[in-house]
Order: structure tokens, then C-alpha cells, then sequence
């Protein structure tokens, strides 16, 4: 039968490479993308602490002065993490986009109407033969351009973990450890002033009780910065966490075992951006 | 300072601000005189403004930790984009074998405008660009 031959090479070349299904990292690199992306909604940088101590040395001293703020080493320290998050977001979009699979989604159909509708003088050509051939050669190419990105993704995965888990590493310690040390600093600052504030005896019983109200609202805020600080930094350890199984599993990425871990991982990832959205 | 890592210096954020909370606890909890206050209040301002020069300055010292790790990932990118690129450029060349064909097609109806007509749609679409 004339239509064995091609067809069994397609199916041989189908089993072959493996039907590779790149979903598991796709909806990993999805999910890690949609944390990344709450780092905006934190509306909290080192800039904002600067300006919010000078705002509350002015509170102190009963001042409206227009005194500038110099805030210079605290826009460097945003500048270099914002740095270092792009470069993980950029990664990341890069990531999903390559996994995702509609970039090995081709529309073969053009070659067939060409074929189909064309006159080639002596040349017949049977729409039958043509649909088949058709089929075929889109199972090849797919399967054909599938091998290559899977070969791609491994060593993408292969060259980036090491600097990526540095990267997220640092991207952790600016925010949970530098940004938010300066939270609690200017937590105890407002602490320190409205104590101050609630010991003078010529205050009446409502500039006391007012006092304590702003003390709470001001509390109050820092405390949900923190919480949304310390959340988008758990998101960043899920997807360091992920990548790293990606790393120590390149060479069997299509795996029914790898697929359940990074779904976890995603899982995660996605209870924690939740978690960010209700605070 | 310059001997210090982001590391020492974020722990001796943690420190002083550690100190601070201490002189702060002590001031609120005792009785003190106007002027013991005022000055416990400024040991008290002096270590959380230390605290948070500290958390600050390891901030942007941690670019050195960083760099060469910035520069390996933004490599990756490049291959990534240069792939990506590749593996769409593959829809490119099939709508140009279509258009071949068409082509094909064309010259052997021996119809000059049909002709025409095929090269230019070969030509369109040989000089797109590749859509993402």
C-alpha cells in the first residue's frame, strides 16, 4: 500500500522522540511569572522608607520645612534590586514563551491549498494524496522542531540555575531582610515619637486618644507591607525551589515524576500569589 | 566599611536594631527623668539611624555578588530569544514554499498576471516580519 511507507516513519519517529509535552514547565514558568509580577503591588521601596523617616523627623519637631531629604544611597539600593528582578523576570518570560506550545504550532494548510488549487499542466495531483502527505509532514516537523526545544530547554535549565538561585537569593535578602529591617526600624521610630508624644502632661485626653489612633493606623500599615513583603518573598523561594528540581531532572523533563513535583511547586506558587492579592 | 560583605552589614542592621528595641523597651517601661529620657531617646534614634544605614548600604553592595550571575542570565535570554526566533522563523519558511508553489502554479497556466500577481505574495511574505 503506497501510504505504509511514510506513514511508518512518522509513527516510528513519533515514538521515537516522545510525544514531549513541555506543559508541566510551561505552567511552572507561568505561574512563577504571575508572582514575579506582584513585586509592584508590594508599593514599598527604600526610596519610600527614606522619605517616610524624613516625614516623620518633621512630625517630631512640629516642622513643615521643605528641608530635602537626601535619599541617594537608598535609590542605589532600588536600583540594584530592580536590577536583579528583571533579569529573573526576563528570564522567566523567556522560559514560558519557548515552552509554551504554541510557538511549534505551524498552520501547514497554506502548502495543501497551494497544491489543491494550483495547475501543473501533465501533473495531476490527488486531494486524497495531498491531505494525507500533508498530515504526515506536520507530524514530522512537529515532532522533528519538538526534539530540538526540549534539547534547548535542558541546557537553558543546565546554564541558568546557578546564576538564577544567586540571583533570587539576593532578590530574598533585599527585600525579607534589608527592606524589611528598615520597616521595623521605622516602626520602633514611630513607637519612640508617639511615646514621646502620649508622655507630655499638657496633652488633653482627645490629643492623647487621637495619638494613639494615627500610632495604630500607622502600625497597622507597616505591618501589612511586611506581610506582603515577607509573601512575595516566599513566592520567590517556591521558584527557586522549582527550578532547582528542573535543574536536578533536565535529562528527564517530560517525566510523569517531574511533571507531579513541578505541578507542586506551581501549586504553591500559586496559593502564595492568593495569599498576596488578600492583603 | 569597604571590608564588610552585604552580609555583615545586614546582620549588623539586625543588631543595632536589636540594641535599639532594648534602650526603647527600657525608656517605656521606666520612669525616667526629663533629661535621662532625652538621652536614652538619642542613643535610641543614633542606633536605629546606624540600623538602617546598615540595611541600606548592604542593599547596594550586593551587587557584587550579583554581576557575573547577571551576565550569565541575560546570555540565556539571548539564546532563548535567538531559539524562539528559529523555531517561528519555521511558519516563515512554510507560507514561502506555499507561496513557491503558487508560483509554480502560475507559470504553468502561462497566465502573465496570475504571474505577477504569485511573485508579488512570494515577495510579501519573504519580507515580513516574523510574528511572535
Amino acid at each position: 500500500m503506497k501510504y505504509k511507507s511514510p506513514v511508518f516513519v512518522a509513527v516510528v519517529l513519533v515514538f521515537l522522540t516522545g510525544c514531549v509535552n513541555l506543559k508541566n514547565i510551561q505552567d511552572y514558568s507561568a505561574q512563577s511569572l504571575k508572582s514575579l509580577k506582584n513585586y509592584d503591588e508590594i508599593g514599598y521601596s527604600f526610596s519610600k522608607a527614606c522619605l517616610d523617616r524624613c516625614m516623620l523627623e518633621q512630625i517630631k519637631n512640629l516642622t513643615l520645612t521643605t528641608k530635602e531629604c537626601d535619599c541617594l544611597s537608598n535609590k542605589k539600593a532600588d536600583s540594584v534590586t530592580f536590577l536583579v528582578f528583571s533579569s529573573v523576570k526576563k528570564y522567566f518570560e523567556g522560559l514560558n514563551k519557548i515552552s509554551a506550545n504554541e510557538v511549534v504550532s505551524y498552520k501547514i494548510d497554506p502548502i495543501s491549498t497551494s497544491l489543491k488549487g494550483g495547475d501543473f499542466g501533465d501533473l495531476q495531483l490527488d486531494d486524497k494524496d495531498i491531505d494525507s502527505y500533508t498530515k504526515i509532514s506536520g507530524v514530522l516537523l512537529k515532532a522533528f522542531t519538538d526534539t530540538y526545544r526540549k534539547k534547548r530547554i535542558k541546557n537553558y535549565i543546565e546554564d541558568a540555575n546557578a546564576p538564577l538561585q544567586v540571583l533570587l537569593e539576593a532578590l530574598i535578602l533585599n527585600l525579607k531582610n534589608n527592606l524589611n529591617g528598615k520597616l521595623k526600624v521605622q516602626k520602633q521610630r514611630i513607637e519612640s515619637v508617639y511615646f514621646d508624644f502620649l508622655s507630655e502632661r499638657q496633652a488633653s485626653a482627645y490629643e492623647k486618644r487621637k495619638t494613639i489612633e494615627d500610632y495604630f493606623s500607622a502600625i497597622t500599615d507597616i505591618n501589612v507591607k511586611q506581610a506582603k513583603i515577607l509573601t512575595f518573598s516566599q513566592g520567590l523561594a517556591s521558584i527557586a525551589e522549582g527550578h532547582q528540581q528542573l535543574y536536578e531532572n533536565r535529562n528527564r523533563l517530560t517525566s510523569a515524576q517531574l511533571r507531579d513535583m513541578i505541578s507542586e511547586y506551581a501549586g504553591q506558587i500559586n496559593a502564595l500569589i492568593e495569599q498576596f492579592e488578600q492583603l | 566599611m569597604s571590608q564588610l560583605t552585604y552580609r555583615d552589614l545586614n546582620l549588623l542592621g539586625d543588631s543595632f536594631s536589636g540594641m535599639a528595641q532594648a534602650v526603647g523597651k527600657y525608656r517605656y517601661t521606666n520612669l525616667l527623668d526629663a533629661n535621662a529620657n532625652t538621652a536614652m531617646r538619642q542613643l535610641q534614634d543614633r542606633l536605629l539611624d546606624l540600623a538602617d544605614r546598615f540595611y541600606t548600604t548592604s542593599a547596594v553592595l550586593i551587587m557584587e555578588r550579583v554581576n557575573e550571575s547577571l551576565y550569565a542570565i541575560e546570555r540565556v535570554g539571548r539564546e532563548m530569544e535567538r531559539d524562539y526566533n528559529k523555531l517561528r522563523s519555521v511558519q516563515k519558511a512554510i507560507d514561502v514554499a506555499a507561496a513557491c508553489v503558487s508560483v509554480g502554479s502560475a507559470v504553468f497556466s502561462k497566465n502573465p498576471l496570475l504571474i505577477t500577481s504569485a511573485v508579488g505574495d512570494l515577495i510579501k511574505i519573504w519580507t515580513a516580519k516574523i510574528e511572535h
